[in-house]
């Protein structure tokens, strides 16, 4: 039975969702990414009904260049009390900047934190082929590993290994994300329908990994706002409450996927995360067993396998068949994953999408929305958040 | 005198691992082992995580390596690298030493690399010069 004690005042909640188009890498020309995390946070205010002016925090991640102070200056804001940054340089830290936010507005830091991140990947180089390797300079580099699927390729490859994961399971995470953006008219994939034969007829780009197992590179920016419960009941929007949100590496994972590989055995073929799952789930006061929807980072296919065994959906090993058997599908199944298309099909704004995803699923306006969801988790390997319905 | 497997940047040390790769100049493979406690660490760091001890030892590579995973690239992210694709990355361990260390198996073609199999340190200098660590599978 579920036990969710039910938020005090400080209690930290989502009351605002703004988005700018999302776009193929380089299809943003003329404006910056200041210009959209700009548009994104006065829509997110918009959204939630406040004045731009009431935000006096910031917070972001993945060293996203939209510095506050610019922020401040492009918004007239008249006092940023808290600005947090999530370091390092990938979308680990997606998750960890809502729990930045969330413990600036518990703590009184701040009254209403925009959460954002922005890309405008055509002005600058790309994400996908490396750069900003956060950890170990001259251990990766010589040896022709620079970009995040290479270095991330080997943890699913001795993932494959040890349990015996099937191609034809695997696909089921491109392919559910696929059919679930043909009804988001956001997703920048919403008109290329993919088979199981076009997935495992794609070519190689780092193996495992099949070019439908790589996100894609986009231009876009969203944000949230997050304020205390006191504070959006002065709102007509619905607040979604935080139960929980955290940030965290697992004891060895210092060096992990994106450093020199040194993580303990027995977890490797996990991607990691163990110990943020069980202190996130002891936080929210609930168990994998409530969650009706979850937003799984997926940036490749392998790791959402990985994250639905850390998460406690399925036992170790298991993610294949449990994928395999339809659990994931929306609408029949029973956890339906990346309802927006996540990263593989709507688009790769490092992480921030799937929280608005996981946002509107918690309103109930997703254009796939799990019917009585009441429950939605958040969550990669290193950051995780878990939202309930209002 | 054998090609260099990749065309790939040098060695750029930080400080935390300017010690390794001098030691890579002598020919030799040699990881960080905590002067307090005796358990080896990688990569570089300057205080030993079991322990809390910044004594550090160097010391060298046993014989036997062998393979924990890996990966084959078939994406060249720069132009130099269009000609040597598909390339392995291997996550080359040392059981003895419970470190791993990041390299190429550079005799074997893709359909001969299989995780734990046993790997032999073989050098080659890269375009600095300094001798990188590799591995044969053969």
């Amino acid at each position: 039975m579920k036990q969710i004690s039910k938020g005090t005042a400080s209690q930290a909640c989502i009351v605002g969702i703004g988005e700018t188009e999302y776009t193929r890498r380089g299809g943003i020309v003329g404006r910056s990414e200041l210009a959209l995390a700009c548009e994104a946070i006065c829509r997110a205010a918009a959204d939630a009904g406040i004045t731009v002016s009431q935000i006096d925090g910031l917070s972001s991640y993945a060293n996203d260049e939209s510095v506050p102070w610019l922020i401040q200056e492009s918004l007239g804001l008249p006092a940023v009390r808290s600005a947090t940054m999530a370091w390092g340089g990938g979308g680990g830290g997606c998750f960890a900047s809502i729990a930045q936010a969330a413990a600036a507005v518990r703590s009184g830091a701040a009254n209403y934190v925009a959460v954002f991140r922005s890309l405008c990947q055509g002005q600058r180089k790309r994400f996908g082929q490396g750069y900003g390797v956060p950890h170990g300079p001259g251990f990766l580099d010589p040896f022709g590993m620079f970009a995040p699927p290479f270095m991330l390729a080997p943890i699913a490859q001795r993932y494959v290994y040890e349990y015996g994961v099937r191609p034809e399971q695997v696909a089921e995470i491109p392919l559910s994300g696929r059919a679930n953006a043909s009804r988001n008219p956001r997703a920048v994939f919403r008109d290329r329908p993919l088979d199981l034969e076009s997935y495992l007829s794609s070519r190689m780009i780092a193996d495992p990994f099949r070019l439908y197992d790589c996100c894609q590179e986009n231009d876009g920016a969203c944000a949230l706002i997050i304020t205390t419960k006191e504070r959006a009941e002065d709102l007509d929007q619905t607040a979604v409450p935080i139960l929980a949100a955290g940030q965290g590496l697992d004891d060895g994972w210092g060096s992990g996927g994106l450093g020199s590989h040194n993580m303990p055995e027995a977890e490797y073929s996990t991607g990691g995360g163990l110990q943020l799952a069980e202190e996130l789930y002891r936080e929210a006061g609930i168990g994998p067993e409530d969650v009706d929807t979850a937003q799984i980072y997926d940036h490749f296919s392998h790791f959402v396998l990985m994250n639905l065994e850390t998460f406690g959906f399925c036992g170790r090993g298991e993610a294949g068949d449990f994928v395999a058997d339809g659990n994931i599908r929306w609408p029949e199944g029973g956890l339906p994953i990346n309802t927006s298309g996540g990263h593989l099909s709507e688009a790769y704004i490092h992480g921030l999408n799937l929280a608005v995803e996981g946002v509107k699923q918690m309103r109930g306006i997703s254009t796939s929305q799990v019917d009585g969801a009441e429950i939605c988790l958040l969550a990669n390997g290193s950051s995780a958040a878990i939202l309930e319905r209002a | 005198m054998m090609d260099r497997y990749l065309p790939t940047p040098s060695p750029d040390p930080s400080l935390e691992g300017a010690t390794f790769w001098n030691w890579c100049r002598k020919y030799e493979l040699r990881f960080q082992k905590c002067g307090a406690c005796g358990r080896h660490r990688h990569p570089p760091v300057p205080v030993c995580r079991f322990c809390g001890s910044d004594d550090v030892l160097w010391d060298r590579a046993p014989e036997g390596a062998e393979l924990f995973s890996y990966t084959i690239i078939h994406n060249p992210v720069t132009e130099a690298l269009k000609a040597y694709v598909p390339y392995n990355i291997a996550v080359v361990s040392f059981p003895d030493f419970g470190v791993r260390l990041i390299s190429n198996i550079i005799d074997l073609p893709p359909e001969k690399i299989r995780i734990g199999m046993p790997l032999r340190l073989v050098w080659q200098e890269s375009q600095d010069g300094t001798p990188l660590p590799l591995f044969s599978g053969k």
